[in-house]
């Protein structure tokens, strides 16, 4: 019967996040530093505090000692993870069911990728691409592919894309930590060189090094470190069966991964219209196109009126429904292991009111953190909320 | 016709006899329907590119490491494309499963031929970042008659032509020669007229 409920057992103190973007003058240890460090002093605690850790990296490294060698921590028990793009989040859900469980109460859970050394463009061998089954795909291939049914069936066109795309650039342009700080116009967007029809440049989330990390603690302590923590309210992963390319009968206006994750964590949550009860969310727009089946894979609207509601500025900043107020993906940028951890680092930043200017979501305190990677195939969704 | 035979004093030859029967008529494609069907290359740096006579910007290697051993061991669904048909539920799914895609049931398959059949693109792409020697590469989800998935590279495509409900046909083509060996696998072709038979 199992099933439980994560909800308020453990909370997070303590986040950092190091600058993202092309980071040629640091190396993975030195980012794993910056993140860790940051979010030690933020929580105000020694690295020999920590009782446990979970490392979220998919190609920059293996083995928990990626996270020892560089913080010197001895001895105690450290995991990597990896779930494709949704790496971040597992390491934050494994760190707190090993406090929910009792094991331990005061845990770190950081993410990081080093993607630029390699002197190639886009991401490096990705595990998926088998010999013969795998070939003719691209990241930008894959996650194209539900615009056929978007485009014909709900009205949707290239320029709704765009509008994605222009709206996370200009949340990204006042984001000082972000990858790509310059809001591009809807023009730009519309005349950029194709990557993967429909997708432009412009469409498509850059290549990343970036680093973030979490301090969780057990709930009953966590107002020992500061007033204003925040609590996992809900976590879930789903992992579908099959590369969709494949799956007899899939349809590609949806990803059902995100479906599945969504549900369990708004069982988990209690929450019933996401769309009025969560201030703002992070999901996982690795492409414009990705965002928007998403608005729709996590019950925020329906298909038929995804158009309209981008049209109308629904998820931006003066909407009624903030998605990616951080620049996303897109203008963020997407260091793979780092990318779920960040997202709750810009929730957590959020919530505490600590964003300022125009970025800053007013009384925010409850939000969504999504991301979704493989073939689409993996998809884990997090809210987490004050108190 | 293929025959073997022996010389005396105990050399041996092995050589093949091939005899044309009626059953010619049958196949699809003639060397003047290869020659029809044959596509303009877009400029002069394309040949070089197929030829590999010119130096191209390094691409991701996006594919796992191969081996003989793999490609041997699949050989009847990588090469044959041979599919499986699940006799609890009646689905048909490439490659070979052990578990059913839709019903779950366990070794409860029959094998059965997905080259003679026809398809439809479901959805598509036109990717400009796979490396191809001539961009941009057509990337579809094929429905084959019987329903089966299949996630093919097109050949012969004009992208401009492309369209979702489109009817394609099995082709065998080179996919590869990572790893150091060649890989040979299947992609969809547009239907032409000849072949439509």
């Amino acid at each position: 019967m199992a099933l439980g409920n994560i909800k308020d057992q453990v909370s997070i103190v303590g986040m950092g996040c190091t600058k993202f973007g092309e980071n040629w003058d640091m190396s993975a240890d030195d980012m794993i530093v910056e993140a860790a460090y940051e979010a030690f002093e933020d929580a105000g605690m020694d690295p020999g505090d920590i009782q446990a850790a979970w490392v979220s990296v998919t190609s920059s490294g293996a083995s928990g000692t990626t996270l020892a060698n560089p913080l010197k921590l001895d001895g105690i028990p450290i995991t990597r993870v990896e779930n494709y793009c949704a790496s971040g989040q597992e390491a934050i859900r494994n760190a707190a069911f090993s406090i929910a469980c009792g094991m331990y109460d005061r845990v770190l859970a950081l993410g990081f990728e080093k993607l630029k050394d390699s002197g190639l463009r886009g991401l490096p061998n990705i595990n998926f691409a088998d010999p013969v089954i795998g070939q003719g795909n691209s990241p930008p291939g894959v996650f194209s592919l539900p615009w056929v049914d978007f485009f014909e069936r709900y009205g949707v066109t290239k320029e709704t894309l765009a509008k994605i795309s222009v709206k996370n650039h200009y949340h990204g342009s006042m984001n000082p930590k972000a990858h790509l700080q310059k809001a591009v116009s809807l023009e730009q967007v519309m005349k950029a060189p194709i990557i993967s029809y429909p997708l432009g440049l412009f469409d498509c989330c850059p290549t990343t090094d970036g680093a973030s990390a979490a301090i969780l603690v057990s709930s009953k302590i966590a107002k020992n470190f500061r007033k204003d923590y925040i609590s996992i309210k809900g976590l879930s992963v789903a992992v579908d069966s099959g590369i969709p390319g494949y799956r007899p009968r899939h349809e590609f206006s949806s990803w059902p991964a995100t479906v599945k994750a969504a549900k369990e964590v708004y069982r988990q949550s209690g929450i019933t219209n996401p769309r009025k009860e969560v201030d703002l969310i992070e999901l996982h727009d690795c492409f414009s196109i990705t965002e928007l089946v998403t608005y729709c894979d996590l019950g925020l609207c329906e298909k038929e009126e995804v158009k309209d509601c981008v049209d109308g500025g629904v998820f931006g900043l003066k909407g009624d429904m903030p998605v990616n107020v951080s620049g996303g993906l897109k203008s963020f940028g997407h260091p793979v292991g780092a990318t779920g951890i960040r997202m709750v680092y810009e929730l957590y930043k959020q919530m505490q009111g600590k964003v300022g200017g125009e970025r800053q979501v007013k009384n925010a305190k409850l939000g969504l953190a999504h991301n979704l990677g493989g073939y689409a195939q993996v998809a884990a969704v997090m809210v987490v909320g004050l108190e | 016709m293929i025959r073997s035979f022996w010389l005396p004093m105990e050399t041996v030859v092995r050589g093949f006899f091939f005899s044309i029967t009626d059953k010619v008529m049958e196949r699809s494609a003639g060397v003047q329907e290869y020659i029809n069907r044959g596509m303009p290359l877009a400029n002069y740096v394309q040949y070089l590119k197929i030829k590999k006579l010119i130096a191209t910007e390094a691409a991701r290697q996006l594919t796992l490491p191969s081996s003989v051993p793999y490609m041997w061991r699949e050989r009847d669904f990588f090469t044959r494309f041979h599919g499986c048909k699940c006799l609890s539920c009646g689905t048909e799914q490439y490659p070979r499963q052990r578990v059913c895609y839709v019903c779950k049931a366990k070794d409860s398959f029959d094998v059965i031929k997905l080259s003679p059949k026809k398809g439809r693109v479901i959805t598509y792409t036109k990717d400009y970042l796979f490396p191809s020697t001539n961009p941009p590469h057509v990337q579809t989800v094929v429905e084959l008659d019987g329903g089966c998935r299949v996630f093919m590279m097109m050949a012969d495509a004009d992208p401009e032509k492309v369209k979702r409900g489109m009817e394609v046909e099995m082709a065998f083509r080179f996919l590869h020669d990572r790893s150091n060996f060649y890989h040979y696998g299947w992609k969809c072709r547009p239907v032409t007229e000849r072949s439509g038979g």
